[in-house]
């Protein structure tokens, strides 16, 4: 070694001392950060900003309820009294949250990626929790930030530094909110295992959260009585009062009574305190549980008999059903469109009501076929391209299947149905709707549909990207360029499907001969050596496994 | 170039593949009867792994040929793999799939008949202490179940010969004895085994033909007192032979850049 080398290891900072949880968790978000690809990081820079405009848009439709509400009490607003509305809806927002935050506590809590490094170390176990729940706080106070950024901007708008001071207040709620979901982590953990706990957070977190933005919609709609409440009040005339209405109790909270923000602050931290404490002594047996040690067994575990299916059409598709079912981060990806149609129902279904016609909100005759066919499209190809995702870029024994005689061609066909049928079923299902009234655009709208659907898995199937299932929950390594692509072929069959239930079959052609070109561009421009089973760069090489 | 014998179970003839300016494997020749259990040692990125990807079809040879049962690779990869089971070191099984359920999907693959693979599914299962675990997910297993799990996928199909690449890594003593008796099993029943390991004491107690790989190449081939006697070392242990081997092969590269440890280690 030369004398005047550099030092192969960083000087440690004051802030960042090696073995504090401050270390940790500086070394658990930079190695977080580093195993994501560029693609991915966009993905969930892209997430990040549609998360933020939806609690942005959700924030101020709920402050333009709680304002009203509070208003009303001050005798000094004009709009009728909301005070139980807003506290359904503020209730039905706390919700939502507290289902977002649990999948993510849970999978902070149980990390497993360093715990036996880390336990093997001589850290006490109660510093890695530490690190894991301040992990957790810094993620939430990052949200806050990034939330509040709204309130500082219009703070610096108005010059009027109320606005400003929201954060200590939506911080408190947030530290709550973390605490909660860390103590219900916890019990899921103990009751169920690891895995099964993971599942079940998963599915729980993302019913609660959906639970709760359809309790604020259909609310919101009830007492509106319009299903175009939402839109026009946010966006028109009311958005501004809406948001000022939201900020100005906050802001007067923290800025004229800074005693009870103080209170509240303390409130949060010390529940937050509090869980940490509790998980103190209880971390060393929760990380054995983790790890395995100590494994929990499923009881009235049930035994089958021996029962093959022969053909390996069957047994893949069989197989990727199992795998995608078994699956919740898939399951969740898939029921993310579909429930989001619920709402989209809810809003058309009220403007086509009687009651919406006379007060002249009405749909004309035949657009809402159209509506739904387009909705179903667009979303059903969401669900063919997670699909397809999982089925073409996932395949966690790609060696196995290369050095089997079986035919690549079967194995590739059997793979793109077990796509297919689940969106095609979905299709189907959802134009019978609009085959109640209008059986042969019904028919057009699922035959240009299906199109549709099979060409945004083909994007996917065209452009694998190799990703390992059990690294999904953390790491989505799903092609940036397939997604964009599996969006603009959803929106382009869409409006073809629409246009033809609409009876303009003749410019349906349109949308439909560029997503038929765009479909030739991207398979001319596929990269040809990879082709759709994962882990096998050298498939389709002279001598290759399917080129026999 | 030398035709393959039609009576070989294996014949390998100058292999060669290339990654990029690397040259991971320099004209290997392997020539194995039926029921041989054949024992490739070498260091980390000797080529051993290589060499038993192109054998199970998995990779395209740069040079040489490979035959099987008289089959060709090139000419007949699917009749080659129906007698070929490959087993990596890393078992990847599918997580969400049962370990019944991932014997049902490889049966499948090899178009093994529905009751007979039924009926062999139930002897693996038992004979490697996973009956009771047959329907519960992979994704639960421990290291060693899920190596005795693909193992059992590896047999099931009845295979001619079987490529097994580290199998006892990670095995405790009890399941590493267990899938010792199994594979001296198959090979009495007359299928023919390759192996790769680095723990000296299986390739000496298993191997009746041990090859030693470095660089790509195959510096030497037999069994122990062949190997011994080729290294100059009587009654030497097969780990100092094999080290002595390695190191001469080395010793050039090692002087042209020494990395000795600094001053840190005491």
């Amino acid at each position: 070694m030369t004398q005047n080398a550099q030092p192969l290891f960083a000087r440690p900072s004051l802030l960042h001392k090696p073995g504090t949880a401050s270390w940790l968790i500086r070394n658990n978000i930079r190695t977080r950060l580093r195993s994501k690809s560029s693609a991915s990081r966009l993905q969930a820079t892209g997430r990040n900003i549609v998360l933020l405009l939806l609690l942005g848009y959700a924030i101020a439709e709920l402050g333009g309820r709680i304002a009203r509400a509070l208003a009303v009490l001050d005798g000094d607003y004009e709009y009728p009294p909301y005070l139980l509305n807003a506290g359904i809806m503020l209730s039905a927002f706390a919700i939502s949250l507290l289902g977002s935050s649990l999948i993510s506590a849970y999978s902070v809590f149980t990390d497993r990626d360093d715990l036996d490094l880390l336990l093997a170390s001589p850290l006490p176990p109660q510093r890695i929790l530490t690190a894991r729940l301040l992990q957790s706080a810094y993620g939430a106070a990052l949200t806050t930030t990034l939330i509040g950024t709204i309130a500082y901007g219009y703070s610096i708008v108005t010059v009027d530094i109320r606005f400003a001071l929201i954060f200590p207040v939506l911080m408190s709620f947030m530290l709550i909110n973390l605490a909660v979901s860390f103590v219900i982590a916890r019990c899921l953990l103990l009751w169920f295992g690891l895995r099964r706990g993971r599942t079940i957070a998963m599915v729980a977190g993302f019913v609660v959260l959906i639970c709760g933005v359809l309790v604020f919609q259909i609310n919101s709609m009830i007492s509106s009585q319009s299903g175009k409440a939402i839109l026009a009040e946010t966006f028109g005339p009311g958005f501004e009062p809406s948001l000022i209405a939201l900020l100005t109790p906050i802001g007067r909270l923290a800025f004229g009574q800074g005693a009870e923000t103080l209170v509240l602050s303390g409130v949060a931290v010390a529940v937050f305190m509090g869980v940490g404490a509790f998980f103190w002594d209880r971390f060393a047996a929760d990380a054995a549980l983790m790890a395995g040690q100590s494994q929990h067994i499923p009881s009235g575990r049930k035994t089958s008999k021996i029962k093959f299916r022969h053909a390996i059409l069957m047994a893949t598709i069989i197989k990727e059903w199992r795998s995608m079912l078994r699956d919740p981060f898939v399951m969740v990806q898939v029921a993310t469109p579909l429930v989001s149609l619920i709402p989209m129902a809810i809003a058309i279904w009220s403007l086509n009501q009687p009651s919406a016609v006379l007060k002249g909100q009405g749909l004309p005759e035949g657009t809402l076929s159209i509506i739904i066919g387009f909705l179903v499209v667009m979303f059903g190809g969401q669900v063919a391209g997670t699909l397809a995702w999982t089925a073409a870029s996932i395949e966690e024994a790609g060696d196995l299947l290369l050095s089997s005689p079986a035919d690549g061609g079967k194995l590739f066909w059997s793979k793109a149905l077990a796509t297919a049928i689940p969106s095609f079923v979905f299709l189907a299902l959802s134009m019978m709707i609009i085959g109640l009234s209008d059986p042969l655009a019904a028919l057009l709208g699922l035959g240009v549909g299906s199109i549709g659907l099979a060409c945004v898995g083909a994007v996917e199937f065209l452009r694998p990207r190799p990703a390992r299932r059990v690294k999904m929950t953390q790491r989505p390594d799903r092609s940036v360029i397939s997604i964009i692509l599996g969006a603009l072929f959803s929106l382009l069959w869409a409006t073809a499907a629409a246009m033809v239930i609409g009876g303009q079959g003749f410019w349906s052609l349109i949308p439909m001969s560029i997503g038929i070109a765009a479909l030739i561009f991207v398979w001319a421009s596929s990269p040809k050596s990879v082709v759709w089973l994962a882990r096998s760069p050298k498939v389709g090489a002279a001598g290759g496994p399917w080129r026999a | 170039m030398s035709a393959p014998n039609s009576l070989s179970a294996l014949s390998v003839t100058n292999l060669v593949k290339n990654f990029g300016p690397k040259r991971a494997v320099d004209h290997i020749s392997i020539e194995l009867a039926p029921g041989a259990f054949y024992g490739l040692l070498g260091a980390n990125g000797a080529g051993k792994t290589t060499t038993m990807r192109m054998i199970a079809g998995l990779l395209a040879q740069d040079l040489g040929t490979i035959s099987v049962f008289g089959k060709d690779t090139l000419d007949d990869p699917r009749g080659v793999k129906s007698m070929v089971a490959w087993l990596p070191d890393e078992p990847l099984l599918y997580d969400k799939l049962t370990a019944l359920e991932y014997l049902e999907f490889v049966c499948g693959l090899w178009s093994v008949d529905r009751l007979l693979g039924e009926q062999r599914a139930e002897d693996l299962l038992r004979w490697l202490d996973l009956w009771d675990v047959r329907d519960q997910r992979c994704e639960g297993f421990s290291r060693g179940m899920r190596q005795k799990t693909a193992l059992a996928g590896a047999l099931i199909h009845d295979p001619k010969l079987l490529l097994l690449d580290e199998p006892f890594s990670g095995l405790d003593a009890a399941v590493a004895r267990q899938v010792k008796d199994l594979l001296v099993q198959k090979t009495k029943e007359g299928a023919t085994i390759i192996l790769t390991t680095h723990v000296m004491e299986i390739a000496q107690r298993l191997a009746q033909t041990i090859a030693i790989i470095s660089d790509g190449r195959i510096l030497a081939e037999g069994d122990i007192e062949h190997l011994r006697a080729f290294a100059d070392m009587p009654g030497s242990s097969l780990e100092d032979v094999f080290i002595t081997l390695v190191d001469r092969q080395a010793a050039a590269a090692k002087a042209a850049s020494p990395h000795a440890l600094g001053a840190g280690w005491s």
